[in-house]
């Protein structure tokens, strides 16, 4: 199931290329996202992981045109359909949010206005991007409601968002995003903020509404498990970059960046025995001035002298890999015990 | 002879008033949050507490360390009974049981250096103060006196709550109560705190209870697991028996619900409906019969499930358990 190669040969969906969004700050630039790569193709669902403040949330604002000043982008090619999106005016940009490409926010109480009624929310998305008379509204936000899973979709829209308990108001916003058929959607941590047994409900519901429709979907998260059952490529953030890219399959099985590596084996989840769990000494780097050479270097547990006098760059290491790391290609990093019928 | 328990906890609930209704028609409900719950930790084990959102874990931890009093039942912390003690009576149980919070952002004064904020509680307890006590407990929990100096928003959310687990050590406790310690924090991150308490429990001979949510931390780090749905314990047992094969419905649907890592493996989940019905009215009978998958009926909903033995001394509370011995009726207060 997951042995085709990942390069597509059609056109991807968004190809995302040395895209910088740095914030100007007092004590300097943020380089909160610097310089990454990242390619979707139509209908297919992708993972971006990373540890807090590695630039996920950014990286998303930014190929939706929705980042908050002073935060811009400075640097790169955002395409969509073949299109750059960095040349295209706000009115346009805000045209193609909501029809072509949606989001689901990562605070979903936020997300939503706290002073009017679900219905009157999910229906202002349909009257804003479509043609349909009030009525017609009327119907399709219930049938939206229905769609995702909420047992009583005219009781759900006259609540407000207060009423509805977490996993209601992801479901909700879920409706929001879906509702004019989007190509592309970026999922932000959909379900962090819920119970696991919600948690699975939700994810559940994501899989089979991009499945049935086609949607291509890119799922942000911290946590390698969800990725994998969700995803079929992964690209790994850290401190504003990619540092990994890969088959999720074959990333668990060899990792080929120390830091992936080391995240899949910090995780207890996948723990067999009693021993210590592998941990990943010191903190994430700040983003003003970073070091010159490899921002993991301080962590790093294979570093050379080379590490800290270059940056490396992303180096393709076949089937579509890349890794950006120094020694790539020469170190044998362990990955996760569970993996199983991954071929690096 | 089985060794005396450390904390015996022993039919415990904990309700809470809670005002309802318009001003017109207010009127005052219960919140049961924790309801009717017994266990037994013995010294030096872990003792995990998991369960989602709302089920009661922390209301628990407080009760146990008597910040709250208990509606009914008793709690005994190394043979004395502590259930009704005032402050005062208390005063030197609570240096013996410490707790540890998720967040250390509001749990460390903001406006003292760390080096006071370890001196606070020595000051507290009359016990030896001294640059020297901060320096050792800071490499206790692998922090060096460069430290000292430091606000708590000059550390990293790791570093603060090794903070919080140093000033918790200065007492020198035999009951640890870690709530949720290492929620708030990134993996990474997670993995070098629950590597230290770890360390600590084996060299210091520690107690500790952990709350998590996260069933994959709780089954890695404590030897045995309570599972908790609405203000009850359903099942408990060997960490590793409880989540890898976990003998109660809802436990067996938590650790479904938990993706696996196994890239390309499409598991068959056990999908709940619904969410967690409110402590205010629980369900009758047993607390977990509006989601389970395999309810066999009227019984489920109308007598609470007395415990069925599993394995090592576990057991589960489920009647469709029923053709194994019972370990303890059902817990009604
Ligand atoms: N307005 C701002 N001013 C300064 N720095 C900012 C601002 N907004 C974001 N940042 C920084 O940019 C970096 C990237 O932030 P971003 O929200 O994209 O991270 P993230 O990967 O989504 O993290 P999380 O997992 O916590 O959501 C962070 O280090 C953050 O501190
Ligand atoms: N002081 C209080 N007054 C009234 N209700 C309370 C109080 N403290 C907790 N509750 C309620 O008791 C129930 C259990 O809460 P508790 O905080 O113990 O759950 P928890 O398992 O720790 O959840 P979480 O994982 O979210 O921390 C909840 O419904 C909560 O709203
Ligand atoms: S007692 Fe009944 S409702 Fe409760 S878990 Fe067992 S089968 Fe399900
Ligand atoms: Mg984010
Ligand atoms: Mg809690």
């Amino acid at each position: 199931m997951l042995s085709t190669p990942i390069s597509t040969a059609s056109e991807p969906l968004l190809d995302v290329r040395g895209l910088k969004t740095w914030i100007p700050t007092r004590r300097g630039e943020v380089r909160a996202v610097d310089g990454i790569d990242l390619r979707v193709h139509a209908g297919e669902v992708i993972g971006l992981v990373g540890e807090s403040g590695c630039g996920k949330t950014l990286a998303a604002y930014s190929v939706l045109g929705l980042l908050p000043p002073p935060a811009r982008v400075i640097a790169g090619e955002i395409r969509f359909r073949g299109d750059d999106l960095c040349r295209r005016s706000a009115e346009e940009r805000r045209r193609l949010r909501g029809s072509a490409m949606a989001m689901i926010f990562q605070e979903p109480l936020s997300a939503l206005n706290p002073v009017f009624p679900i219905g009157s929310q999910v229906g202002d998305i349909l009257r804003r991007h479509s043609t349909l008379s009030a009525r017609q509204v009327k119907v399709r936000v219930l049938e939206l409601l229905d769609h995702v899973g909420i047992a009583s979709p005219g009781h759900v829209a006259r609540a407000y968002p207060f009423q509805l308990s977490g996993g209601m108001r992801q479901r909700v916003l879920i409706a929001m995003a879906i509702s004019c058929s989007p190509q592309l959607l970026i999922a932000d941590e959909p379900t962090t903020a819920l119970d696991a047994t919600v948690q699975a409900q939700i994810l559940d519901l994501l899989q089979r509404l991009v499945e049935q429709a086609g949607i291509a979907m890119i799922l942000i998260s911290h946590d390698l498990a969800v990725v994998a059952e969700m995803c079929r490529r992964v690209y790994v953030m850290y401190a504003g970059r990619i540092v990994e890219h890969s088959e999720v399959a074959a990333v668990f099985a060899r990792p080929r960046h120390p830091y992936t590596s080391a995240l899949l084996r910090c995780m207890p989840a996948l723990k067999q025995d009693d021993s210590p769990l592998e941990t990943i000494e010191g903190v994430v780097p700040a983003l003003t001035e970073p070091e010159p050479g490899c921002r993991f270097r301080p962590r790093c547990r294979y570093a050379v002298t080379l590490c800290s006098d270059q940056d490396p760059a992303a180096t393709e290491l076949g089937g579509g890999r890349l890794a950006a790391c120094h020694r790539a290609t020469e170190l044998g990093l362990p990955g996760t015990p569970t993996a199983v019928g991954a071929d690096a | 002879m089985t060794p005396r328990p450390l904390l015996a906890v022993e039919r415990v609930a904990t309700h809470f008033p809670v005002k309802r209704g318009g001003w017109l028609r207010r009127r005052v409900e219960t919140l049961k949050a924790v309801d009717g719950v017994s266990f037994a930790i013995l010294p030096g084990e872990t003792f995990g507490i998991v369960g989602e959102s709302g089920s009661g874990k922390s209301t628990l931890a407080r009760t146990i360390l008597r910040v709250y009093r208990p509606t009914a039942g008793r709690i005994r912390f190394d043979g004395l009974d502590i259930t009704e003690l005032d402050e005062t009576a208390l005063g030197p149980v609570r240096r013996n049981m410490q707790m540890v919070f998720q967040d250390t952002k509001s749990s460390l004064n903001p406006r003292l250096r760390v080096e006071q904020i370890l001196d606070e509680p020595l000051v507290t307890h009359g016990l030896p103060r001294g640059r020297r006590r901060v320096v050792e407990l800071l490499e206790m929990v692998g922090l060096g006196d460069s430290h000292v100096e430091r606000y708590p928003h000059q550390l990293s959310g790791g570093q603060r709550q090794r903070i919080g687990i140093a000033r918790v050590l200065a007492l020198n406790p035999r009951l640890i109560v870690a709530d949720e310690p290492v929620s708030a924090l990134d993996v990474s991150i997670q993995a070098q705190i629950l590597n230290l308490l770890k360390s600590l429990q084996s060299r210091l001979g520690l107690t500790i209870v952990l709350i998590a949510h996260d069933i994959g931390v709780v089954g890695y780090f404590c030897q045995r697991v309570a599972v908790m749905y609405l203000g009850r314990m359903v099942e408990a047992g060997p960490g590793r028996h409880v989540t890898r094969s976990p003998s109660h419905p809802y436990t067996q649907a938590l650790i479904s619900a938990i993706p696996k890592a196994e890239p390309g493996v499409r598991r068959s989940r056990i999908l709940l409906t619904g969410e967690i019905p409110s402590p205010i009215n629980p369900p009758t009978g047993c607390p977990f019969h509006t989601r389970c998958p395999v309810k066999l009926g009227a019984i489920c909903e109308r007598e609470r499930p007395p415990r069925y033995r599993t394995v090592d001394g576990g057991w589960a509370a489920c009647h469709a358990l029923n053709d194994r011995p019972v370990v303890a009726e059902a817990q009604e207060e």
